[in-house]
């Protein structure tokens, strides 16, 4: 390693920390977000009746991290086979942190439906499932596949592939191949997995 | 700065195979759905291989909606109530009993508050009609004849 590769490692490590630091915040935050989230739900849906309010919101708690937990291992496995570190831990959190952008367009969404004249400005941020009212044409279950598809969606996937290309040291082209691929197979494996699941029968 | 790790052969194989193993199960999957979208499934129709183990009072110039149940599904008996509780204009609201092999026993009937009843003894619902989803609404027209499924709300 010569002598500017050796300032700009020395430069990078700080960085590096003040970002999970952040990290570490964030995730924090997202926790809290997604068990307010979770106890707003479960009230509406009249949880407070048979299942305790904090016990649904953990259970939304512990869901997000789980799915956040396999996704971390998911990268971490693929670069390790590829011959690069990524550290898992580090990963998770960020990948937890980063979930405040689903978080955000989830508020976007029920803006939306508070506010049905800002569905079609809100869409291309928010989600093509803002639209569905306008194309009634299109499957019921494309609507719940891809109907998360926007602006935020495309900012978590390549955010999700410079927390990769910076995490194994890597360009960011092969992290956002890996990513978007990723991405489109649990959505068409979701999607072949929910007509499966309701055969013939109406999805709502 | 690039992080390269060595990693043995076996790892990097064990690896691969993993990978090998998720895109062969996404694979599968395609190929049931595939399987599962072409294959031609029945009409769904009123009369036999269905019981009518409870008939209706009163006729209907409008059709019949009927809600699968099955009895042990709180969720469906649910929505049968209060689909059954504010039946549509003209329409009368059954049931038809599903996934339920043997013939349902009294307490299970009383449970069911609508009229009429079908039980479908031979599981054709779920194997000939490929219908899958408890709580739907089967709607028939006056004849009988299957119009469309919806949901009960």
């Amino acid at each position: 390693m010569d002598s500017s590769a050796v300032t700009l490692a020395a430069h990078a490590a700080p960085d590096h920390h003040r970002l999970h630091r952040m990290n570490v915040f964030l995730f924090l935050i997202a926790l809290a977000s997604w068990w307010e989230l979770g106890l707003r739900q479960g009230g509406e849906l009249g949880a407070g009746q048979q299942l305790n309010l904090a016990v649904a919101a953990t259970i939304m708690v512990l869901a997000r991290l789980s799915a956040s937990a396999v996704e971390a291992l998911a990268y971490t496995l693929w670069w390790r086979t590829r011959g690069a570190r990524l550290p898992y831990a580090r990963f998770f959190v960020a990948l937890v942190a980063l979930s405040l952008v689903d978080r955000f367009a989830q508020s976007l969404v029920a803006l939306a439906g508070r506010a049905p004249a800002l569905a079609p400005w809100l869409a291309p941020v928010a989600g093509l499932q803002l639209l569905k009212d306008r194309l009634p044409a299109v499957e019921p279950d494309l609507w719940v596949v891809f109907g998360s598809l926007g602006l935020l969606t495309l900012a978590r996937i390549a955010i999700t592939a410079w927390l990769q290309s910076a995490g194994t040291g890597r360009g960011l082209r092969g992290p956002l191949l890996v990513t978007t691929l990723a991405w489109l197979a649990t959505r068409v494996a979701l999607w072949w997995a929910m007509d499966l699941f309701r055969g013939m029968s109406p999805l709502r | 700065m690039r992080r390269a790790i060595h990693i043995s052969r076996g790892w990097r194989l064990a690896g691969w195979l993993g990978w090998a193993f998720a895109w062969a199960a996404l694979a599968a999957l395609g190929w049931l759905w595939h399987l599962d979208r072409t294959r031609v499934w029945q009409t769904p129709g009123l009369g036999a291989p269905l019981v009518l183990v409870r008939t209706a009072t009163a006729d209907s110039s409008a059709g019949t909606w009927l809600v699968a149940v099955n009895p042990d599904c709180a969720n469906c008996l649910r929505a049968l109530a209060r689909l059954a509780a504010r039946p549509p204009r003209g329409l009368r609201v059954g049931a038809l009993i599903v996934d339920t092999p043997r013939r349902p026993g009294a307490a299970a009937l009383a449970a069911l508050r609508a009229a009429p009843l079908w039980w479908d003894a031979r599981g054709d619902w779920r194997r000939r009609w490929g219908h899958r989803v408890y709580g739907e609404v089967l709607c028939f027209d006056p004849r009988g004849r299957y119009v469309s499924t919806r949901f009960a709300d």
